[in-house]
Order: C-alpha cells, then structure tokens, then sequence
C-alpha cells in the first residue's frame, strides 16, 4: 500500500456515528444537580430503576451471606495470580502469551470500569489455538469473558452479573442428593480442595437464589434469568470463604 | 432577535462563533447557559472520543470528564482566536491521553451517569462498532501510534476537520500539523503494511 492508497482509505473511511441517550441525559442531569443546570423533565422509569437499585442495595447490606459472599482476601489475589503466570504463561501465542494477555486484559480501561472499584480479582487465560488466549475475569459479582488475538486486539465477549436474592419462601431447601451433589462438586474443586488440605471445614451448605444477568456481546443478545445454586461455606482459622455451586451445570464461582 | 436572522439567512446547522461567544458569555454568569452549549456539543465530543477509542466505557467516562472540566473551567475560558468548541476538543484530547493513568473507578461520578453494560442500549452500541470492520482496522492500528500522530490524524480523517482548525484545537502552529499529518500517515502505513506481511505469513 502506498501513502497515495492510504490517504484515500481514511477519506472514505465510514466511522462510527453513535451516542448513548441515557449518557447524555444522566449526565445533563449530573452537571444541573452540581452546578444548577436548568432540569430536564426526569424519565420516572429510570428514577425508579435507581430508586430500586438504592433499596435493593442497602437491603442486601444487610444480609450475612451477602457479607460473606463477598468477603475477600489477599490470598485470593496470590491464588489467581499463580493461575494466571505458573500455569498459564509459558503458553506462546505469536508474540503474545498468556501472562501479557491476561495483564492486557486487567489493564484495559473497559474491562477496568466494569469490575468493582476494589476487591479480589480471579483471572485465568487460556490458548484457544487459532492465535486467540481466552480471558476470564472475576472480581465479586461481575464476571468477564473477553479474547486477545496475536496482534494484542481485546474483544469482550460475555459480562456477566450474579446478584444473589432473598431466600425464597416455601423453598424446602436441599434435598440429601442435593445436597451430596453439591458437595462432592464443592470438593472436586481445586479452590476448595486447597482450603481443607489446609485445615478448613465445611461449616454451611443452603440454598441461595441468584439473579444472573448475561450481556453476551457475540450472540448479541441479553438475558436475565433466576438461578437455584447452593452456597458451601468453608471456615477456617483464617476466616470465612464461600462458594456458588451450579448443580445443573457443575460450576463452581469462588466468592 | 438578531441572531436567529444571521442563522436563517447563512443557514448555518452548527452554532455560529457570535452565538456561542454570547452562550460562553451567559455560561460564565450562569450556570444554566452551559446547558445550551452541552446540548450542541455533546454528540460532537462523545463521537470524537468514541471514535478514537473505540471504547464505549472510556468515551462515556472522557465524555463525562470533559464537560464536567469545562463547566468548572468555563469562567477562565477566554477567546484567543479559537472557538469554545475546539477548546472542547483539546480537553477531550488531553483526556484521551491521560485515560490509561488513571482508572475510572477514582471519580465516582463517572460511574453514577454511565449507561449500563446490561442495557439494550450499550449491547446495540456494541454491536454496532464490531459491524465497522475497516474502521476498526484502522483505528486500531492508528492506536499503536504515538499520541501526537493520533490525534492529528483522527482529527482530520475522523472529524473532517481543516489544517487551521486542528491547530487550533492542538495549540500548534499549522506547519507543524502538517509535518505531524505527513509522518504519522507514513509511520501508519508501516503499521498496516508490517501486519499485511504477518497475515500473509
């Protein structure tokens, strides 16, 4: 390609054309509301939505499991740390291995202003073949799925957010398979595996519904579903650790 | 009175340089006056953002920072010759620039106006941006330039803007846009003909 080539290209070059209304809109109302802008009439659905996210918020603040759910340590940031480097960056990928790829993907300021401002993050990457590692992060609630190519290219593919719910009435909990299954799930992992090796006990395993809401970028679609999952609480002389166990899935999320 | 005259007859879409001086002038004693000058340009610094960065996280962040800079700073804003737009524009720049030292977890405020990751709205705008293949090639690749070649040529190529006003915008003077212009299209060309040479391979 010649400088002649190029400078046609970008001439012609079609670039994006797009806002976001609700942006625009909240941040109107965000400079009124310091500086006494003149008002816009406000959208009551979203005043609600926000109303309802204030509540549902302070309310779940005050639920133990949630206080435990989300209880982090520094260890965690070891683990996931040894995961991402000792197991994860001798992989090499065209000039981008595994270890550079998941440092591409913390450092990325989407990815950045998606997770929680603070707290432990789970990061693993993964050769897919094909010149692609796959990234996951997890920090709290939100859980990232993205790839980076060999030219260090991030796509996020998948956000997701698990929000754990009130448990609900006329729910007769687990039954005994249940309750073995997700058990012998819980100990298969090696998370978990790790924690009673070092001394821990399983000190809960109850029933927890979790709202789980899915933006998958690649099938272009969102969806917000109810999940029935089981918390295994581990104790130790180190403090509390719990888990999500999906018994239909077999997955297991570290909290 | 007078000024929706010189509108009708030039028939001019964007807000005339006298027109803004007047609303710059308001914003200054009150507040409320800004709210016209956010209202012009709003598309035009969220677009300018978005389109170099390809991020739609970090444009509405930029995008937020910029106006709130310039509704703190408007009262110092003088008129030298460029207009308030392109002082905009060169908040926008400098944020762009500075997006990667900090994180947007630092302003809170940032994250309160922001629009869901979970919403129609951001998945559609997603979708949207990975449909435009050769701009994303090339944005992409302009990002792997130094800043001062980005922005001149985003600037021109992305937001058809004049040598003139690029210098404006940059506080540099034109000849020196047009040597940057001229440089940073040839270090892009051996971007894009070193990663023509690795796909063929």
């Amino acid at each position: 390609m010649n400088t002649e080539e190029l400078v046609t290209r970008l001439e012609h070059i079609n670039v994006p054309r797009m806002e976001f209304a609700s942006h625009r809109q909240q941040l109107k109302q965000y400079l009124a509301e310091t500086n006494r802008l003149p008002q816009q009439p406000v959208n009551i659905t979203e005043l609600l939505r926000s109303k309802m996210r204030h509540l549902t918020g302070s309310l779940i603040a005050h639920q133990p499991v949630w206080k435990i759910l989300f209880i982090s340590s520094a260890a965690w940031i070891a683990i996931a740390v040894i995961i991402a480097f000792v197991f994860f960056a001798p992989v090499s990928n065209k000039g981008i291995n595994a270890a550079m790829a998941a440092n591409l993907a913390l450092s990325n300021p989407q990815i950045k202003a998606m997770l929680p401002a603070d707290g432990a993050t789970t990061v693993t990457a993964t050769d897919i073949g094909n010149h692609k590692i796959a990234i996951f992060i997890q920090r709290h609630s939100v859980y990232i799925n993205a790839e980076v190519d060999a030219k260090g290219v991030l796509q996020i593919k998948k956000i997701t957010h698990i929000t754990p719910l009130f448990p609900q009435q006329g729910d007769s909990g687990l039954t005994a398979e249940e309750n073995e299954q997700a058990l012998s799930l819980a100990k298969a992992d090696a998370r978990v595996q790790a924690l009673l090796d070092g001394g821990a006990n399983i000190s809960r395993v109850e029933v927890l519904y979790c709202n789980v809401v899915t933006n998958n970028i690649d099938m272009g679609k969102i969806t917000n579903i109810k999940e029935r999952l089981v918390f295994v609480q581990l104790w130790s002389e180190q403090g509390e650790k719990g888990f999500l166990v999906n018994l239909e899935t077999g997955v297991i999320i570290g909290m | 009175m007078q000024l929706s005259v010189t509108l009708k007859r030039y028939n001019i879409n964007h807000m005339e340089i006298g027109q803004e001086q007047i609303l710059v002038a308001r914003a200054k004693a009150e507040p409320q006056a800004f709210a016209e000058l956010y209202e012009e340009y709003y598309s035009r610094i969220f677009g300018y953002v978005l389109r170099r960065t390809a991020n739609l996280q970090l444009s509405q962040d930029i995008t937020s920072e910029v106006f709130f800079k310039a509704l703190k700073g408007v009262g110092r804003f003088n008129w030298r010759g460029i207009p308030f737009s392109s002082w905009l524009y060169c908040i926008a720049a400098h944020e762009i620039a500075n997006s990667y030292r900090h994180t947007a977890g630092d302003n809170k405020y940032l994250q309160e106006v922001r629009t869901s990751p979970f919403s129609q709205e951001y998945l559609n705008a997603e979708l949207e941006l990975r449909k435009n293949e050769e701009y994303r090639t090339l944005q992409e690749a302009i990002s792997r330039l130094p800043p001062k070649y980005q922005e001149v040529i985003a600037l021109k190529y992305f937001e058809d803007k004049e040598i003139k006003e690029i210098a404006g915008i940059l506080s540099k003077p034109e000849g020196t846009v047009k040597s940057l212009l001229h440089r940073g299209i040839e270090k892009l060309r051996n971007i894009l003909t070193q990663d023509e040479r690795q796909g063929e391979k």
